[in-house]
């Protein structure tokens, strides 16, 4: 260990730095705080913001529930759904699964905790703040932009904060190749500060004029879905599934492209938001082209997973991690090949103003990102709280409700979408009728939600109780498992 | 106003180039080389290729009982 100090080896980027168990656990107890602390708040926003989206949800079939409370009308029980979504539960859980690759693929010890949790404390008073400040009424009204300004000034000093901590890291880190997990976050800690900081900046501080405004809203919001959640996605998806595996990535060459294509063509994404809407046809058409070229990056990342995961695929009956972390890559598959045929006009004429569109988001933010950090946090917490989880049940319980459940949801709304966008586009046919049509769908989606909510209290329970560290003490937990010792048949290439 | 436009010109001039920056220096700095020990960066020693790191908790409780059973039936 000590030869990796030496000069030859701090000037070769090719160097292999071995460390040990130890050192590995060091570097995981360095992290533990901060990163439970985001994951716990992760997990209570995800709960909170599964009853604002079941209310939400109900809303659409009975438009009369609750519908006296002003704090409780649709109008604000739905962008506050989404933002406690995003912002409390999914940037949460990125920034703790973020800060823990970073600190493990820079091969140092987590430095300044105190940065770390300054900005966890930050971020929920922000979010907080923010959800409250929708259901009160102080939503600014833009659609991923809802919380009130005095929420976003919080987000926005905590997350940069985060931005300065991971350049500090990846400055302190130790020689030798960077992982391409490690570009991800490292381009996702930086580009998303810079969105918010602009969207914020020509939207709500200093707004632009007219259909600008437009334009500005879905840079951001298709962005922060392409330059913040999916890097963190795919960061974990390069660093969990060859890790637990036990093998390297199929082709390293396609995940770098993956990565510079990604980053080439993402931030053009946001104008197919606005097809057929009154901005200039060279922004629509620049975005859908951009749209298209994002299958590079997509098919890269798909056949890199598929073939890593070739051979192995049985692997996924004994590992929880595995288990949801290809599930959410096979999706993300599917969401950007579906987003990019979306893109195009003639299919966007079908879809644009349907539920078929939120259907996609739940693909992308749901069954690709979420998936994948449920998948990453179950690897992570055992290692930092140093206990095994305590229920095997309770995560097959997890898994099985939100994956069916996030399943049924995108299939009922995407044929409801449907059905949705073709009657809209007759003239001949009856507006109220189209709405009354979309009623069966809606219920349907209530159901499946109300399922995912299930697997969402499984997984709460879970966390508290290995962070209570109950049930018996295992004298080798999951963790340190030699796979080959364990009798179940199936042996690891 | 205008130099409101023209600082959004820049922010947007300093984004790209700050990518442009970052390939540059992946590339100069070697990164690009070496893909096969890039991809086995993440393995070590002590947890090597070909060792699965990951698997379902075994159900404590059944585990222990049959343990204690097998030692009492010795």
């Amino acid at each position: 260990m000590k030869k990796t100090d030496s000069l030859a080896a701090s000037l070769n980027p090719d160097s292999h730095v071995p460390s040990t168990t130890a050192e590995r656990a060091q570097i995981d107890a360095s992290c533990a705080k901060p990163v439970l602390f985001f994951f716990g708040s992760a997990i209570f926003w995800l709960l909170a913001g599964s009853v604002l989206a079941f209310l939400a949800s109900v809303k659409l079939h009975h438009p009369n529930m609750l519908a006296d409370d002003g704090w409780l009308t649709w109008g604000r029980v739905r962008p506050a759904h989404l933002n406690a979504m995003i912002f409390g539960w999914a940037s949460s859980a990125a920034i703790g699964v973020g800060i823990w690759l970073m600190a493990r693929l820079c091969r140092v010890e987590l430095r300044h905790q105190n940065i770390v949790l300054g900005a966890m404390i930050l971020w929920n008073i922000g979010v907080l703040a923010g959800t409250v400040g929708i259901l009160a009424g102080h939503s600014t009204g833009i659609e991923w932009l809802e919380f009130p300004t005095y929420a976003t000034f919080l987000l926005f000093v905590s997350y940069a904060l985060i931005s300065v901590w991971g350049v500090i890291m990846f400055r302190f880190r130790r020689p030798g190749h960077v992982y391409v997990s490690l570009w991800y976050i490292l381009a996702a800690f930086f580009w998303f500060p810079w969105l918010y900081g602009v969207a914020q900046i020509m939207l709500l501080l200093h707004p632009v004029q007219g259909s600008v405004q437009a334009i500005i809203n879905w840079w951001f919001a298709h962005n922060v879905l392409g330059l913040w959640f999916t890097p963190i996605g795919i960061a974990a998806a390069y660093y969990f599934i060859p890790k637990v595996l036990g093998r390297p990535v199929h082709s390293y060459y396609l995940s770098i492209l993956g990565f510079w294509s990604l980053a080439l063509f993402y931030s053009w994404n946001g104008g197919h938001h606005l097809i057929g809407g009154p901005i200039p046809a060279w922004v629509q058409t620049a975005s859908i082209v951009a749209s298209v070229m994002m299958l590079i990056p997509v098919i890269s990342v798909a056949i890199n997973h598929h073939m890593t995961m070739r051979g192995n695929f049985h692997m996924l009956r004994h590992s929880p991690t595995l288990r949801f972390i290809v599930f959410g890559s096979v999706y993300y598959t599917l969401a950007s090949v579906q987003g990019s045929l979306m893109a195009l006009r003639e299919l966007n004429k079908a879809t644009h103003f349907t539920h078929y569109t939120i259907g996609h988001a739940h693909v992308g933010m749901y069954a690709f990102f979420t998936m994948v950090m449920f998948g990453a946090i179950y690897y992570i917490t055992p290692r930092l709280v140093r206990w095994e989880w305590p229920s095997a049940s309770l995560i097959r319980w997890h898994f099985w409700t939100t994956a069916v459940g996030v399943t049924l949801m995108i299939v009922s709304l995407t044929i409801g979408g449907v059905q949705q966008g073709l009657a809209l586009a007759n003239p001949e046919t009856n507006f109220m009728k189209i709405v009354a049509d979309t009623i069966p769908y809606l219920q349907f989606r209530s159901f499946s939600g109300i399922m995912m909510t299930v697997g969402h209290f499984a997984f709460a329970l879970s966390f508290v109780l290995i962070l209570v560290q109950a049930g018996n003490k295992s004298a080798d937990p999951t963790l340190f498992e030699d796979y080959s010792d364990d009798n179940t048949g199936d042996q690891p290439r | 106003m205008t130099a409101f436009y023209l600082l959004m010109f820049a922010c947007m001039v300093l984004l790209g180039g700050s990518a442009v920056a970052a390939f540059c220096w992946a590339g100069l700095g070697g990164q690009f080389a070496g893909m096969r020990d890039g991809a086995a960066s993440i393995f070590d020693g002590d947890e090597p290729v070909g060792r699965a790191t990951d698997a379902f908790p075994k159900n404590s409780n059944k585990e222990s009982r049959r343990q204690m059973a097998e030692v009492e039936s010795r």
